[in-house]
Protein backbone atom coordinates (compact mmCIF):
# COMPACT_ATOMS: atom_id res chain seq x y z
CA UNK A 1 0.00 0.00 0.00
CA UNK A 2 0.94 3.52 -1.16
CA UNK A 3 2.61 5.26 2.22
CA UNK A 4 0.06 8.06 2.83
CA UNK A 5 0.67 11.78 2.31
CA UNK A 6 0.04 15.04 4.69
CA UNK A 7 -2.26 17.20 2.53
CA UNK A 8 -0.34 20.24 3.48
CA UNK A 9 3.50 19.21 3.48
CA UNK A 10 3.47 16.38 1.27
CA UNK A 11 5.52 14.78 3.67
CA UNK A 12 5.37 11.12 4.91
CA UNK A 13 2.31 10.51 7.17
CA UNK A 14 3.28 8.35 10.50
CA UNK A 15 1.27 5.87 11.39
CA UNK A 16 0.33 7.55 14.61
CA UNK A 17 -1.07 11.03 12.71
CA UNK A 18 -4.91 11.19 12.82
CA UNK A 19 -6.51 12.62 10.00
CA UNK A 20 -5.40 14.21 6.44
CA UNK A 21 -2.14 16.39 8.19
CA UNK A 22 0.93 15.55 10.20
CA UNK A 23 0.83 16.34 13.31
CA UNK A 24 4.06 19.40 12.59
CA UNK A 25 0.94 20.83 10.22
CA UNK A 26 -1.75 20.40 12.69
CA UNK A 27 0.13 22.28 15.13
CA UNK A 28 1.36 24.87 12.60
CA UNK A 29 -2.61 25.25 11.16
CA UNK A 30 -3.53 26.05 15.04
CA UNK A 31 -0.91 28.75 15.48
CA UNK A 32 -1.36 30.33 11.90
CA UNK A 33 -5.61 30.80 13.04
CA UNK A 34 -4.33 33.50 15.72
CA UNK A 35 -2.70 35.96 12.92
CA UNK A 36 -5.04 38.23 12.29
CA UNK A 37 -4.65 40.01 15.23
CA UNK A 38 -1.18 39.64 16.12
CA UNK A 39 0.59 39.93 12.41
CA UNK A 40 -1.79 43.62 12.06
CA UNK A 41 -0.41 44.60 15.40
CA UNK A 42 -3.98 44.88 17.15
CA UNK A 43 -5.82 42.54 19.22
CA UNK A 44 -9.67 43.76 18.18
CA UNK A 45 -10.65 41.85 15.88
CA UNK A 46 -13.15 44.42 15.10
CA UNK A 47 -10.38 46.50 13.74
CA UNK A 48 -9.84 44.65 11.20
CA UNK A 49 -10.96 45.62 7.52
CA UNK A 50 -12.74 42.66 5.52
CA UNK A 51 -11.39 41.14 2.30
CA UNK A 52 -13.59 41.79 -0.96
CA UNK A 53 -12.65 39.21 -3.44
CA UNK A 54 -14.65 39.01 -6.76
CA UNK A 55 -15.57 35.81 -8.28
CA UNK A 56 -14.16 34.03 -11.32
CA UNK A 57 -11.17 36.14 -11.43
CA UNK A 58 -9.51 32.60 -13.76
CA UNK A 59 -7.35 31.86 -11.33
CA UNK A 60 -6.49 28.09 -10.95
CA UNK A 61 -4.23 25.02 -10.02
CA UNK A 62 -5.21 25.21 -6.18
CA UNK A 63 -3.19 22.75 -4.65
CA UNK A 64 -4.03 20.11 -2.07
CA UNK A 65 -3.64 21.90 1.16
CA UNK A 66 -4.46 25.17 0.24
CA UNK A 67 -6.44 28.46 1.43
CA UNK A 68 -9.25 30.15 -0.15
CA UNK A 69 -10.30 33.48 1.12
CA UNK A 70 -13.43 34.76 0.31
CA UNK A 71 -15.50 37.47 0.38
CA UNK A 72 -16.46 38.36 3.52
CA UNK A 73 -13.49 36.70 5.60
CA UNK A 74 -10.81 38.99 7.43
CA UNK A 75 -7.76 40.45 6.17
CA UNK A 76 -4.20 38.96 7.24
CA UNK A 77 -1.50 41.46 7.61
CA UNK A 78 2.38 40.53 7.61
CA UNK A 79 3.96 43.68 8.44
CA UNK A 80 3.99 45.43 5.01
CA UNK A 81 1.75 42.94 3.18
CA UNK A 82 -1.80 42.32 3.17
CA UNK A 83 -2.01 38.41 2.63
CA UNK A 84 -5.29 37.93 0.36
CA UNK A 85 -4.78 34.27 -0.23
CA UNK A 86 -2.32 30.86 -0.07
CA UNK A 87 -1.50 29.48 -3.02
CA UNK A 88 1.08 27.28 -2.59
CA UNK A 89 2.46 24.83 0.47
CA UNK A 90 5.19 22.42 -0.38
CA UNK A 91 8.44 21.11 1.15
CA UNK A 92 10.89 22.85 -0.35
CA UNK A 93 9.27 22.27 -3.60
CA UNK A 94 7.90 25.85 -4.14
CA UNK A 95 6.18 27.41 -6.63
CA UNK A 96 3.74 29.90 -7.23
CA UNK A 97 0.48 28.21 -7.94
CA UNK A 98 -2.36 30.31 -8.21
CA UNK A 99 -5.74 30.49 -5.61
CA UNK A 100 -9.08 29.56 -7.95
CA UNK A 101 -11.24 32.19 -6.03
CA UNK A 102 -14.44 31.43 -4.80
CA UNK B 1 8.54 23.52 4.55
CA UNK B 2 7.27 26.93 2.96
CA UNK B 3 3.95 28.83 1.99
CA UNK B 4 3.41 31.51 -1.00
CA UNK B 5 1.22 34.13 -0.25
CA UNK B 6 -0.89 36.18 -2.95
CA UNK B 7 -0.26 39.43 -1.19
CA UNK B 8 -0.62 43.26 -1.20
CA UNK B 9 2.16 44.94 -0.63
CA UNK B 10 0.38 48.60 1.17
CA UNK B 11 3.27 50.50 0.86
CA UNK B 12 3.87 50.38 -2.85
CA UNK B 13 0.33 49.14 -3.44
CA UNK B 14 1.28 46.09 -5.58
CA UNK B 15 0.63 42.71 -5.73
CA UNK B 16 3.28 40.32 -5.25
CA UNK B 17 3.79 36.42 -4.22
CA UNK B 18 5.57 36.36 -0.56
CA UNK B 19 7.15 33.24 0.14
CA UNK B 20 7.55 32.20 3.94
CA UNK B 21 9.03 29.72 5.92
CA UNK B 22 5.89 27.75 6.89
CA UNK B 23 7.21 26.80 10.33
CA UNK B 24 7.88 30.12 10.74
CA UNK B 25 9.45 30.89 14.65
CA UNK B 26 10.01 27.33 14.88
CA UNK B 27 12.41 26.74 11.77
CA UNK B 28 15.93 25.62 12.57
CA UNK B 29 19.19 27.28 11.61
CA UNK B 30 19.11 25.00 8.23
CA UNK B 31 15.78 26.13 7.05
CA UNK B 32 16.56 29.22 7.68
CA UNK B 33 19.76 29.32 6.15
CA UNK B 34 18.23 27.47 3.32
CA UNK B 35 15.05 29.90 2.79
CA UNK B 36 17.57 33.24 2.46
CA UNK B 37 19.83 30.97 0.06
CA UNK B 38 16.99 30.73 -1.85
CA UNK B 39 16.06 34.22 -1.74
CA UNK B 40 19.48 35.49 -3.01
CA UNK B 41 20.02 33.52 -5.26
CA UNK B 42 16.81 34.68 -7.38
CA UNK B 43 17.32 37.94 -6.18
CA UNK B 44 21.10 38.29 -8.25
CA UNK B 45 18.99 37.85 -11.06
CA UNK B 46 17.81 39.72 -13.78
CA UNK B 47 16.31 38.39 -16.81
CA UNK B 48 12.70 38.44 -18.26
CA UNK B 49 12.75 34.76 -17.94
CA UNK B 50 13.22 34.37 -14.10
CA UNK B 51 10.91 35.21 -11.37
CA UNK B 52 11.77 38.59 -9.61
CA UNK B 53 12.64 38.93 -6.08
CA UNK B 54 11.91 42.47 -5.02
CA UNK B 55 12.47 42.44 -1.29
CA UNK B 56 13.94 39.88 1.44
CA UNK B 57 13.26 40.24 4.95
CA UNK B 58 12.27 39.47 8.47
CA UNK B 59 8.76 40.06 10.58
CA UNK B 60 8.44 39.10 14.06
CA UNK B 61 10.68 36.00 13.65
CA UNK B 62 9.40 35.04 10.15
CA UNK B 63 11.58 35.21 7.40
CA UNK B 64 10.36 36.16 4.04
CA UNK B 65 10.48 37.20 0.50
CA UNK B 66 8.54 39.11 -1.93
CA UNK B 67 8.73 38.37 -5.54
CA UNK B 68 6.34 39.20 -8.30
CA UNK B 69 3.25 37.33 -8.81
CA UNK B 70 2.88 35.78 -11.91
CA UNK B 71 -0.94 35.31 -13.21
CA UNK B 72 -0.77 31.99 -14.48
CA UNK B 73 -0.30 27.74 -14.25
CA UNK B 74 2.64 25.95 -14.00
CA UNK B 75 3.68 24.39 -17.44
CA UNK B 76 3.17 21.40 -15.25
CA UNK B 77 -0.35 22.19 -15.34
CA UNK B 78 -0.63 23.15 -19.15
CA UNK B 79 0.92 19.86 -20.12
CA UNK B 80 -2.20 18.23 -18.27
CA UNK B 81 -4.48 19.77 -20.85
CA UNK B 82 -2.18 17.74 -23.49
CA UNK B 83 0.83 18.20 -25.60
CA UNK B 84 1.78 22.00 -26.96
CA UNK B 85 2.18 22.36 -30.38
CA UNK B 86 5.53 21.65 -31.34
CA UNK B 87 6.33 24.95 -32.31
CA UNK B 88 5.02 26.59 -29.27
CA UNK B 89 7.24 24.50 -27.72
CA UNK B 90 10.35 25.44 -29.00
CA UNK B 91 9.85 28.67 -28.43
CA UNK B 92 9.12 27.92 -24.77
CA UNK B 93 12.04 25.30 -24.32
CA UNK B 94 14.32 28.60 -26.37
CA UNK B 95 13.06 30.94 -23.68
CA UNK B 96 13.67 29.07 -20.63
CA UNK B 97 17.31 27.74 -21.89
CA UNK B 98 17.47 31.47 -22.26
CA UNK B 99 17.00 32.47 -18.70
CA UNK B 100 18.66 29.15 -17.68
CA UNK B 101 21.44 30.09 -19.85
CA UNK B 102 21.54 33.75 -17.70
CA UNK B 103 21.31 31.84 -14.13
CA UNK B 104 24.90 29.61 -15.23
CA UNK B 105 26.39 33.07 -16.47
CA UNK B 106 25.90 35.09 -13.57
CA UNK B 107 27.07 31.84 -11.65
CA UNK B 108 23.55 30.15 -10.28
CA UNK B 109 22.56 26.76 -10.98
CA UNK B 110 18.94 25.95 -10.48
CA UNK B 111 19.32 22.13 -9.92
CA UNK B 112 15.54 21.58 -9.71
CA UNK B 113 14.30 22.64 -13.32
CA UNK B 114 11.01 21.07 -13.94
CA UNK B 115 7.85 21.99 -15.53
CA UNK B 116 6.09 22.81 -11.96
CA UNK B 117 9.05 25.75 -11.92
CA UNK B 118 8.35 27.29 -15.01
CA UNK B 119 5.10 29.34 -14.63
CA UNK B 120 3.42 30.60 -17.96
CA UNK B 121 2.53 34.47 -17.89
CA UNK B 122 0.67 36.29 -20.69
CA UNK B 123 1.38 35.07 -23.59
CA UNK B 124 3.13 31.53 -22.39
CA UNK B 125 5.82 33.60 -21.53
CA UNK B 126 7.82 31.30 -19.49
CA UNK B 127 9.09 32.58 -16.03
CA UNK B 128 11.29 30.01 -14.22
CA UNK B 129 10.97 30.13 -10.02
CA UNK B 130 12.12 27.92 -7.02
CA UNK B 131 15.26 28.18 -6.52
CA UNK B 132 15.62 26.76 -3.45
CA UNK B 133 18.16 24.21 -4.27
CA UNK B 134 19.92 26.67 -6.26
CA UNK B 135 23.67 27.13 -5.69
CA UNK B 136 26.36 28.95 -6.67
CA UNK B 137 28.54 27.40 -9.08
CA UNK B 138 31.67 28.28 -7.03
CA UNK B 139 30.44 26.62 -4.14
CA UNK B 140 30.94 22.96 -3.17
CA UNK B 141 28.59 22.28 -0.56
CA UNK B 142 25.35 20.77 -1.81
CA UNK B 143 22.30 22.80 -0.65
CA UNK B 144 19.88 19.80 0.18
CA UNK B 145 22.51 18.63 2.99
CA UNK B 146 19.53 18.83 5.66
CA UNK B 147 18.20 15.52 4.92
CA UNK B 148 14.45 17.53 4.29
CA UNK B 149 12.53 16.08 1.53
CA UNK B 150 13.84 18.23 -1.10
CA UNK B 151 10.77 17.37 -3.53
CA UNK B 152 13.31 16.02 -6.31
CA UNK B 153 10.80 12.97 -7.25
CA UNK B 154 10.56 14.17 -10.78
CA UNK B 155 13.71 15.96 -10.90
CA UNK B 156 15.92 14.17 -13.55
CA UNK B 157 19.82 14.11 -12.83
CA UNK B 158 20.84 16.21 -15.82
CA UNK B 159 18.35 19.07 -14.78
CA UNK B 160 19.99 22.26 -14.51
Amino acid sequence: MAQQKCVSCYGELSPLDQGPECAACRRLSAQRKTWPASASGSTNAAEQPTLELSTGEGLSALGPGATEFHAGDRVTYFGDYELQGEIARAAWAWSTRLVRSA
Amino acid sequence: MGVVYKARQVSLNRTVALKMILAGTLANQADVERFRHEAEAAANLDHPGIVPVYEVGEHQGRHYFSMALVEGPSLAHRLREGPLAPRAAAELVRRSADAIQYAHSRGIIHRDLKPANILLAAGDEPKITDFGLAKRSSLAKPARSSGVGAGLADTRPWSA
